[in-house]
C-alpha cells in the first residue's frame, strides 16, 4: 500500500448548494473536495498539468451588500414603524441591534475584498473552485501554488527556446492587448 | 461545474471566452463587458497532449511491448516490471504505471491517489447514536446497530484527510451507555413488576 498522502488545508470549508467545498494542498497536486452528507468527491489537479489560473472579479459583493442594506433597511423600516406605534424601549434596542448587525455584516463585506471566481485551466478541463471567493485567497493560493507548479514543470521551461532566441524574437506579451470582439466569442 | 477545455465563462456577462485568444498574457478583459482577466500561463500550456503512438519494433535488436507484439518497449511499469511501448506508458503521481496495474491498484483500493470518492462511514456511524438520543425509544435498537457498524467499518478508509477514527470511538461510546441505560430500564422494569 502507498504511503498516506500528507495533505495541508489551503482554504477554509464553505458550504454551497452543490455541497461542502474544501481545498487542499499536497506534495504534486491540488485536490479540490466536494462533500454531500456523507460522501467526499476528490478532483485532483497535478501541478504538472496546470497550464493556467485565471482569476476574474465577480459583482457578488456589490449584491451581497445590496442584499443586506436591502433587507436591514425593510427590517429596520418594519422595526421603526412597531416604535412608532409603540413607543418602547425594547423596540428601540431591537432597532439599534438589527442596525448594529446589518452595518457590521456591510462592514465585513467591504473588507473582505472584492469577490473573484478562480478557474484552474488543464489541457482537457477548466475547473472553477468554489473555496476561492475573495480577492486575498486567490492571492494566496496563488501564491502557494505558484512555485510548486513552476517546480513540476522545470523540465518544460529548460526545454523552451534559448534566451537569446526569445530576445531576438518579436515579443509575446502585447503591451495593451486589444479586447476581444463579440465575432471572436465562442457560439 | 467543468467548464469545456480552454474555455472560460466571462464571470460578469457570461460569455465563452477562449483562452487560445487571450495568449497575449497578464491582465485582458472580456470583449464584450470590459471585465479584466488576470491569467497566468505556465509551461506547460505550451505543450501538446501527448498523442504516443510506440515505435513499430525492429526484431532482434528491441525488446517488445508486452500489450503490443509489434511496438517497441519505451519504459517498464514500475510496479510489475513489463515492457510498455509509448501507448501503454501512463505517468502517474511521477512513476511509470501500466493500465491492468492501475485497474487492480484501484480495485483493491490500494491507490489512494485514484480514489475520486470516499464514504464517511465514521461520521455515518457517529449520527446513529446522537439522533437516537432525540428519539430514544428506537434505542433498542440503534445501539447495537451502531457497535455493529462501528466494528464493521472500522477498517473500512475514511476520508482522504483525517487519519484517527475517534468518531467511531465516540459513537461505540455513545451506543455502551444507551445499551447500559436500556439494561438498567429493562431490569428497573422487571423489578417494580415482581414488586
Amino acid at each position: 500500500m502507498s504511503a498516506p498522502l500528507q495533505y495541508r488545508r489551503l482554504a477554509r470549508v464553505r458550504g454551497t448548494f452543490s455541497g461542502i467545498h474544501s481545498l487542499w494542498l499536497a506534495e504534486t497536486h491540488l485536490i479540490a473536495v466536494r462533500q454531500i452528507f456523507y460522501t467526499e468527491h476528490y478532483r485532483r489537479f497535478y501541478f504538472h498539468d496546470i497550464q493556467a489560473i485565471t482569476v476574474q472579479e465577480t459583482r457578488t459583493r456589490f449584491h451581497l451588500a445590496l442584499a443586506w442594506a436591502i433587507g436591514g433597511g425593510l427590517f429596520a423600516l418594519l422595526l421603526g414603524g412597531l416604535i412608532a406605534l409603540s413607543s418602547g424601549m425594547a423596540g428601540a434596542i431591537a432597532f439599534a441591534v438589527v442596525a448594529l448587525l446589518t452595518g457590521l455584516a456591510l462592514l465585513i463585506n467591504q473588507l473582505l475584498g472584492p469577490t473573484v471566481v478562480l478557474h484552474l485551466v488543464t489541457a482537457v478541463q477548466s475547473t472553477p473552485l468554489p473555496t476561492v471567493r475573495r480577492r486575498r485567497h486567490a492571492d494566496k493560493l496563488r501564491r502557494a501554488i505558484h512555485s510548486k507548479i513552476m517546480l513540476a514543470q522545470r523540465d518544460l521551461v529548460l526545454a523552451s527556446p534559448p534566451l537569446a532566441a526569445v530576445e531576438s524574437a518579436p515579443p509575446a506579451v502585447a503591451p495593451e492587448p486589444a479586447p476581444l470582439q463579440d465575432s471572436e466569442f465562442l457560439p | 461545474m467543468i467548464e469545456t477545455p480552454g474555455t472560460i465563462p466571462c464571470a460578469a456577462c457570461g460569455s465563452l471566452l477562449d483562452l487560445a485568444r487571450l495568449r497575449p498574457g497578464g491582465r485582458v478583459s472580456c470583449g464584450r463587458c470590459l471585465n479584466p482577466i488576470e491569467i497566468d500561463f505556465f509551461p506547460a500550456d505550451s505543450v501538446p497532449l501527448m498523442t504516443g503512438h510506440g515505435e513499430a519494433l525492429e526484431e532482434g535488436t528491441d525488446s517488445a511491448c508486452f500489450f503490443h507484439a509489434g511496438k517497441k518497449a519505451a519504459a517498464a511499469c514500475g510496479a510489475c516490471g513489463r515492457y510498455l511501448c509509448g501507448l501503454c506508458v501512463i505517468d502517474f503521481a511521477g512513476e511509470t504505471r501500466c493500465a491492468s496495474c492501475l485497474e487492480s491498484g484501484k480495485k483493491k483500493g490500494k491507490l489512494s491517489e485514484l480514489d475520486d470518492r470516499r464514504t464517511l462511514y465514521d461520521s455515518m456511524v457517529l449520527v446513529i447514536p446522537l439522533a437516537s438520543i432525540i428519539m430514544w425509544p428506537v434505542m433498542f435498537f440503534t445501539a447495537p446497530l451502531t457497535l455493529f457498524l462501528t466494528v464493521w467499518y472500522w477498517k473500512k478508509p475514511g476520508s482522504l484527510f483525517r487519519a484517527n477514527r475517534w468518531r467511531f470511538v465516540l459513537a461505540a461510546v455513545i451506543a455502551l451507555v444507551e445499551l447500559l441505560g436500556i439494561a438498567w430500564f429493562l431490569f428497573a422494569m422487571v423489578k417494580g413488576f415482581r414488586q
